[in-house]
């Protein structure tokens, strides 16, 4: 059989009585395709480039050496020559691409290749235009796919399709060249890493990060704010982190319980661990102070750091009522004058 | 060349005296430089000395007043000296008062005022000390 035989309308079977069509044998598939422009969008969005590239030149690379396999065991051709050519054939048949080869050398038994060729009417080149516009890049990947599917099968070893222009990249038609992976440097990089299978699975990787992230917030709910009991009287209330409304929750159940079992008459509150402090946090700040207010302790704050005493005094915070004092040593010194002022007087 | 308003630590306390034609932006890196220091620098006082200057506008009163809070944040007092009569007058018929800001009439009395402050409230440490060591040894 020679490559000017082929002829894929007589080649196919429809079976409308078992619902298939076959090739050889082979069931093949008839899409929409608008139907594969969604299906690309959608791996385009929820995949990301890289991704998708590399599973579209992956289902491209099965549908070249799944016909080359076909085709080579079902059909006797004449010459190398119409084997290796049937393949671009059978992919201007099947209505993907029109291929024009320009340049096309190989010896099967020294295992050299090199093809050159133009392709017209990429169905997927038309696709990726419709859907993203003009690119940057080649955007024919399962037709790259494709030709090294077929080209590998052929050849007996591994070889790469690269796209040298590319309609999706604003040129006027696509060009190809195809060479074994040994014989590219690193201008292929893009396509032999696309079809290279690597281990990597955004499902894995985003329950590996899931698994991260609980851990994190098993990590920050044990850290608790502790309440010390430094001097006799004195209680200290290290804060670190952020404090959100849960945190200011917690923060004052603990010290209100804490005032209550010791009948400390002190309290010294240390922000120096919080990086931040907007309104709502001063004001949770604020709500723990009165709290322990109420039950009769004495609250100091100690360990503004300068930006929050400037953002506290721009945005305006009300800290007139609150004894801020440089840090918790400071603050400690602070707690036993008062003490000892309240003994006397007592 | 840029000017910028020095801040000058002197034992306890930093000394900040204006004596430049304050702008805007002069006043935002002050405010910031003042709270850097007085968080950096081991300090319980700071004295703003504005007798050299003739001219505050509302703007500039209200950032000493920050800068005071901001100081006071931090467990630092701070005190205006050296007000000029007549910037004093401004002030008040503008109604920029400086409510919260100690004033002295000179740098000199800022820092008796301060040191003042600053040797009772050693004395009382002191004396609590004493206490607790006493009860230490008591124990």
């Amino acid at each position: 059989m020679k490559v000017s035989d082929l002829d894929l309308g007589e080649m196919l079977s429809f079976k409308p009585d078992e619902g298939r069509v076959t090739l050889a044998g082979e069931r093949m598939l008839i899409f929409r395709q608008d139907s594969l422009g969604v299906l690309r969008r959608l791996l385009y969005d929820q995949l990301g480039e890289r991704l998708s590239r590399s599973i579209l030149t992956h289902f491209g690379h099965q549908c070249g050496s799944g016909d080359y396999a076909t085709l080579s065991a079902n059909y006797e051709w004449e010459t190398d020559l119409d084997e290796m050519g049937a393949g671009p054939a059978l992919h201007t048949w099947e209505g993907i691409v029109h291929v024009e080869p320009l340049h096309l050398e190989f010896d099967r038994k020294a295992g050299t290749f090199h093809m050159k060729g133009i392709w017209r009417n990429s169905y997927e080149a038309e696709i990726h235009r419709e859907l993203f516009g003009v690119g940057e890049s080649p955007v024919c990947h399962s037709l790259t796919g494709y030709a090294s599917g077929w080209c590998s099968g052929f050849i007996g070893r591994r070889v790469i399709a690269i796209e040298t222009k590319c309609v999706g990249k604003g040129d006027e038609h696509c060009e190809f060249e195809i060479r074994p992976v040994e014989d590219w440097n690193d201008e292929a990089d893009a396509w032999r890493e696309a079809l290279e299978t690597t281990d990597y699975s955004l499902s894995r990787e985003l329950e590996a990060k899931l698994a991260v992230i609980q851990e994190q917030e098993l990590a920050i709910s044990e850290l608790n704010t502790p309440v010390m009991e430094i001097w006799d009287d004195v209680l200290v209330l290290p804060i670190v982190g952020v404090v959100d409304t849960r945190r200011s929750m917690e923060i004052m159940n603990n010290l209100l319980l804490s005032i209550e079992q010791t009948q400390a008459r002190c309290v010294i509150i240390d922000v120096t661990g919080v990086e931040v402090v907007d309104t709502k946090t001063a004001d949770y700040l604020l709500k723990v102070m009165r709290a322990a207010n109420l039950l009769g302790s004495r609250c100091v704050l100690t360990g503004l750091s300068s930006a929050i005493a400037q953002t506290l005094v721009e945005i305006g915070a009300d800290l007139s009522e609150v004894r801020t004092l440089r840090n918790i040593k400071e603050g400690l010194k602070d707690c036993l004058k008062f003490l000892r002022a309240q003994t006397r007087a007592g | 060349m840029r000017r910028t308003i020095p801040i000058i630590k002197l034992r306890q306390n930093l000394i900040v005296s204006i004596q430049i034609e304050m702008t805007d932006r002069l006043v935002g890196e002050l405010k910031e430089n003042i709270a850097y220091e007085v968080r950096a620098q081991e300090v319980s006082g700071l004295v703003i000395e504005v007798s050299a200057v003739d001219f505050l506008d509302s703007y500039i009163a209200r950032s000493i007043q920050q800068i005071a809070k901001i100081a006071s944040c931090m467990g630092v007092e701070t005190i205006l000296a050296g007000l000029d009569p007549s910037v004093a007058i401004t002030l008040v018929e503008m109604g920029a008062d400086m409510l919260g800001v100690q004033t002295a009439l000179d740098l000199e009395d800022a820092l008796d005022l301060l040191e003042e402050r600053q040797a009772a409230s050693k004395a009382e440490e002191e004396l609590v000390l004493a206490e607790i060591y006493a009860q230490l040894e008591e124990t």
